[in-house]
């Protein structure tokens, strides 16, 4: 029985050692390709990223006006502000990982008390953080504790739009990262942050670059935009997400405003990727450069709308009650936006010092970018293009002709007058006008008589197509369209039905109808093209789309000698503001003065 | 006392002759993780402490064999006693936070090592042994354990032994030694019936037992588990049934975290291919990336060096051992000297299976060293001592005029009192006379 006992025992054994036999097969035969290849593998350190230059911003001349400099940043890991905010246990543990690694916790003490330790050096740390930046950052808005808390509520979101993009929840790659607190730190800022900071194992000081802005740019800060951090719902409607280089992180800056947004997709590279192995050898098989990117022209000229920025503030500070104003110089042909200028302005290298401050100028409202997002109603401007309609159409012909005695009604005196009516200057009405009389004189019974006939829907099909309630083209978030009030948008929006009333008020380009300074420089350059033509800003962007407007030459050439006369004929009503003499250029315009309402600014406070 | 003549037989030869080539191979690779593993460090490399060992362990060899088993035999229990005393003072340090000036210190937050100058001793390593050679001497003349109430009575016994290393905790050492036991007990004519009803018992408290585990325990078995992707895949999709076996954060960390030193060590067996990457090459020698690879996960490196061919050699030179054991067990006639044979064979062959198989992630990982190959004084000293005495069973020429004990099929009627340990006249091993 022993000796078979014992071969039973034996064949027990050799039973464990066929299965390590077949194992060995598997790994060492079978497999042994995939293994090879992941032991090779396994020499690789994590990938470090590599980052990307964001591309220039030039004006027409090749000046640089923005461009990426290089700084450091302070950054926290993750870890501590999840537990310094949350008290996320789970942080609590890996943070404990990193300070017993680090050598600067107390030893031989209870992990209870390590804890409790841990919790009173993160309390010093917002002292010490809060200390810093009031002595070697700018004084600071927020204290450091508070934006952390931003910083912690703006990943847990992140981590919500993930979890809903892959259908189940799990960290990201934003808990597991260092996150800027004080971002742009120079040399010796950087420095004394080191210094200040070096008990704290999750601090680390590292480089970085900043958006920096050329001297003198103040004219051009709205054209220029701003970048802000990316946020959640950036990354939700990323549409380069399936790429994992070029997609947004949370640590990242992308363009908020002007020129910065609007060229997102040049100026934004594409990271990279650098593998080491564990000799310290770059691993060139895996090596991904990052791709900067591209620079972006402006068809501005820088020095042009600095100087016209100087000028439109000298006139605007003569004005005590005016808030501010704006002038766009557009190249005819080709619709290049020469000059875009906005008054007042800001410094965009000091705009988070100074937020507050513009923030709270309700007069000027220097964050308003005035010359794409106002919406100012055109008045007289509009009444070559009503004159057109009208010749085009067949309304009136070049020998129609009205007669303005200063009122439309002359038994109500008081509603639908000629201009020179208003308020209590009584000058020599009109007289009986055609049309290039009525338009150098900018007659506004001619125009009452014109938009009657043409109605208000004949008139709003017409601004439909010189870009009124459409987009200029230059492709600004934060441009506003205008509005053409066509008979839905009155239906719509005010409740009203077309009539005879807002057809004259039309007429005038008041009421409803509104434009944007650059729609407006649009519409002067398609009376002195015949063409229609979207606005081009950036020197790259494709040929823009174009139509020419209907109207045969002699009415074209109508409403020209009535804009001709706007400033040649000494009736003309920019005579005495606009007139000069020159052999080689003569001035032709129209003037445009509209009743302003006060403008609503009512936010939920 | 009387010198027993070191007059090795042809078994003994041949498990020296295997252990030997087992000595050079582990030796070797201790020697190539030194070169790059301790560069830089001071004081005497692994490799030549493991050396110092070796020679101590022959010197001991060859003391036990002087001796013969027979003396060793008669203070088992003494012997036993002393390896659980010496387990005594690592559980008041755990106990109790005191390290008796450096003493006890734990590592890894296991209280195994009682650290001496110059190097650190396993007290449960030694305790092995012990316990082999009690459980031999306790079975030599009974019969009792053929009945199910005199079974239980080795279980009990050991029950506190193993309880103490539990605490340590040495899981993997109480895990060793229950093979053990229960072969030993087969061996000496325990009913197939009884055996399997005690192991269904423990099967069916199995499930109780993995609620009563240290996290860190059960993350070790799910960490083999969760080598199936398509296991880590379900988790982390529906965490919520599976509650009992891991959570959705170790099965997502589960290659860098629970499942690190498994899927390097696979890394390492698997790239050694049919012949290997060559002595001292290869990427798992050239770079530390196997924790305890000079150690626990030797296995892993000999295959990553000498690839299936050296394994092959290296797990041949246990069969060889278990065989020769199995057959000095088989060729003598002396009760103890069979039991304590079939012990020290099943504890070796018990420990190398293990050791393996968490190299090649059948198993979970626990401390375990591979016999005579890894680096480790306590271990090879205590394997070595083992061996000696397997090898001193050997020596003694069979009785041949005695029947062989344990072979008649057990006798139920016969009722053996408890307590009667006197030697059948026939079966003596006292040769003073």
């Amino acid at each position: 029985m022993f000796d078979l006992r014992l071969k039973i025992l034996l064949g027990g054994f050799s039973l464990a050692l066929l299965v390590i036999a077949v194992r060995l097969t598997e790994l060492q035969v079978v497999k042994a390709d995939y293994y090879r290849n992941a032991a090779e593998r396994s020499l690789l350190l994590k990938p470090k990223r590599l980052p990307f230059v964001r591309g220039r911003i030039l004006d027409r001349t090749g000046e640089v006006l923005v461009s990426d400099q290089p700084c450091w940043d302070l950054m926290i890991d993750f870890d501590a502000i999840a537990f310094g905010i949350a008290k996320d246990p789970q942080s609590g543990e890996d943070l404990l990982t990193l300070w017993k690694r680090s050598g600067r916790a107390p030893q031989g003490v209870s992990h209870g008390s390590l804890v409790a330790s841990l919790e009173n050096e993160l309390d010093d740390m917002w002292r010490d953080l809060d200390a810093f930046a009031q002595r070697h950052w700018y004084e600071a808005e927020q204290a450091a504790q508070d934006r952390c808390r931003t910083l912690y509520d703006r990943v847990r979101r992140i981590r919500e739009a993930v979890a809903r993009r892959r259908g189940f929840d799990a960290p990201v790659a934003e808990e597991r990262v260092r996150h800027t607190i004080m971002p742009a730190l120079d040399g010796d800022q950087q420095i004394a942050a080191r210094e200040s900071f070096l008990r704290y194992p999750w601090i680390r000081v590292e480089r970085s670059s900043v958006r920096r802005f050329a001297h003198n740019t103040t004219s051009l800060a709205h054209v220029l935009g701003r970048m802000t951090r990316v946020s959640a719902k950036d990354i939700a409607h990323d549409p380069n997400n399936e790429d994992p280089f070029g997609r947004y992180r949370a640590d990242e800056t992308r363009g908020a405003t002007g020129v910065e947004y609007s060229s997102e997709t040049l100026l934004r590279g594409r990271r990279g990727r650098m593998t080491l192995d564990r000799d310290g050898n770059v691993v060139t098989s895996e090596m991904i450069e990052a791709e900067n990117g591209s620079d972006v022209s402006l068809t501005i000229n820088a020095n042009l709308q600095r100087r016209l920025y100087r000028l439109l503030g000298a006139t605007v500070d003569q004005v005590p009650e005016s808030g501010g104003g704006a002038i766009v110089v557009m190249d005819v042909p080709s619709r290049e936006v020469l000059a875009l200028v906005s008054y007042p302005s800001y410094d965009p290298n000091r705009f988070d010092e100074w937020y507050a401050t513009l923030r709270d100028d309700t007069v000027g409202l220097p964050l308003r970018f005035r010359a794409v997002s106002n919406r100012y109603s055109p008045g007289s401007i509009i009444k070559p293009f009503v004159c057109l309609t009208g010749l085009t159409s067949g309304v009136i012909d070049l020998n129609s002709r009205e007669t303005c005695t200063g009122y439309l009604f002359e038994d109500h005196r008081d509603r639908w007058r000629c201009w020179q009516m208003h308020g209590s200057s009584r000058r020599k009405a009109h007289g009986d006008v055609d049309v290039v009389e009525a338009l150098t004189g900018s007659c506004n019974i001619f125009m009452y008589r014109l938009g009657e006939h043409l109605g208000v829907d004949g008139m709003t099909s017409a601004f439909d197509m010189i870009g009124i309630g459409r987009s200029s083209g230059i492709g600004f978030r934060e441009e506003s369209y205008g509005i053409n009030p066509t008979s839905s948008w009155l239906a719509t929006n005010k409740g009203l039905r077309t009539t005879p009333g807002l057809a004259r008020l039309y007429a005038i380009g008041q009421g409803e109808l509104s434009m944007t300074p650059i729609q407006v420089a649009s519409l002067m350059a398609t009376y002195a093209s015949g063409t229609y033509r979207d606005a081009t800003l950036v020197g790259a962007a494709e040929q823009k789309p174009a139509w020419t407007l209907p109207g045969d030459r002699e009415s074209w050439q109508a409403i020209r000698s009535g804009m001709y006369g706007v400033v040649n004929d000494p009736d003309g009503t920019a005579y005495k503001y606009a007139h000069f003499v020159n052999d080689r250029y003569a001035l032709v315009g129209k003037t445009g003065s509209a009743t302003a309402y006060p403008w609503p600014t009512a936010y939920n406070v | 006392m009387r010198r027993v003549a070191i007059n090795l037989t042809q078994s003994g030869w041949i498990i020296l002759a295997a252990v030997a080539v087992l000595t050079v191979v582990g030796l070797a690779s201790v020697y190539v993780t030194d070169t790059h593993y301790a560069r830089g460090h001071d004081g005497p490399l692994n490799a030549g402490k493991q050396g110092v060992f070796v020679l101590a362990s022959v010197f001991l060899m060859i003391v036990v064999l002087r001796l013969g088993y027979h003396r060793i035999a008669q203070s088992s229990y003494v012997l036993c006693g002393f390896a659980v005393a010496a387990l005594v003072p690592l559980l008041v340090a755990k106990v109790l936070h005191v390290d008796f000036g450096g003493l006890t210190a734990p590592r890894n937050g296991a209280y195994r090592w009682i650290r001496l100058p110059g190097f650190q001793m396993q007290p449960s390593e030694f305790f092995k042994i012990a316990y082999v050679l009690a459980l031999a001497w306790y079975l030599r003349y009974r019969q009792n354990y053929q009945r199910f109430s005199g079974l239980l009575v080795p279980f009990a016994l050991s029950a506190i032994p193993f309880a103490l290393i539990l605490l340590e905790p040495d899981l993997g050492t109480v895990l060793l030694l229950v093979p053990v036991l229960f072969s030993m007990l087969f061996l000496a004519g325990a009913r197939k019936r009884h055996l399997a009803i005690i192991a269904l018992l423990g099967v069916i408290a199995a499930p109780l037992a993995w609620g009563q585990l240290k996290p860190y325990q059960r993350l070790r078995v799910t960490a083999v588990l969760l080598q199936s992707e398509s296991l880590r895949r379900a988790v982390v999709e529906s965490p919520q049934d599976y509650t009992f076996l891991a959570t959705k954060r170790q099965a997502l960390e589960w290659a860098a975290s629970s499942g690190y030193q498994l899927v390097h060590s696979k890394n390492a067996v698997g790239s050694g291919g049919v012949f290997g990457q060559g002595y001292g090459d290869g990427v798992y020698v050239t770079h530390s990336l196997l924790p305890d690879r000079h150690n626990d996960f030797i296995f892993a490196l000999i295959c990553h060096q000498w690839g299936l061919l050296g394994a092959v050699v290296v797990l041949g030179c246990y069969l060889v051992i278990v065989v020769a054991g199995l057959h000095i067990a088989s060729a003598t006639t002396e009760p103890f000297g069979r039991l304590l044979a079939v012990g020290v064979v099943t504890l070796l062959a018990a420990q190398t299976i293990i050791n393996v198989g968490m190299a090649l992630g059948l198993l979970p990982i626990t401390g375990m060293t591979l016999p005579f190959v890894s680096y480790g004084g306590s271990s090879f000293l205590s394997g070595m001592m083992a061996l000696a005495l397997l090898i001193s069973v050997s020596q003694h020429r069979p009785f041949l005029l005695a029947d062989k004990p344990f072979e008649r099929t057990a006798d139920p009627s016969i009722r053996v009192p408890l307590g009667q340990d006197d030697p059948p006249s026939h079966a003596t091993i006292d040769r003073r006379d």
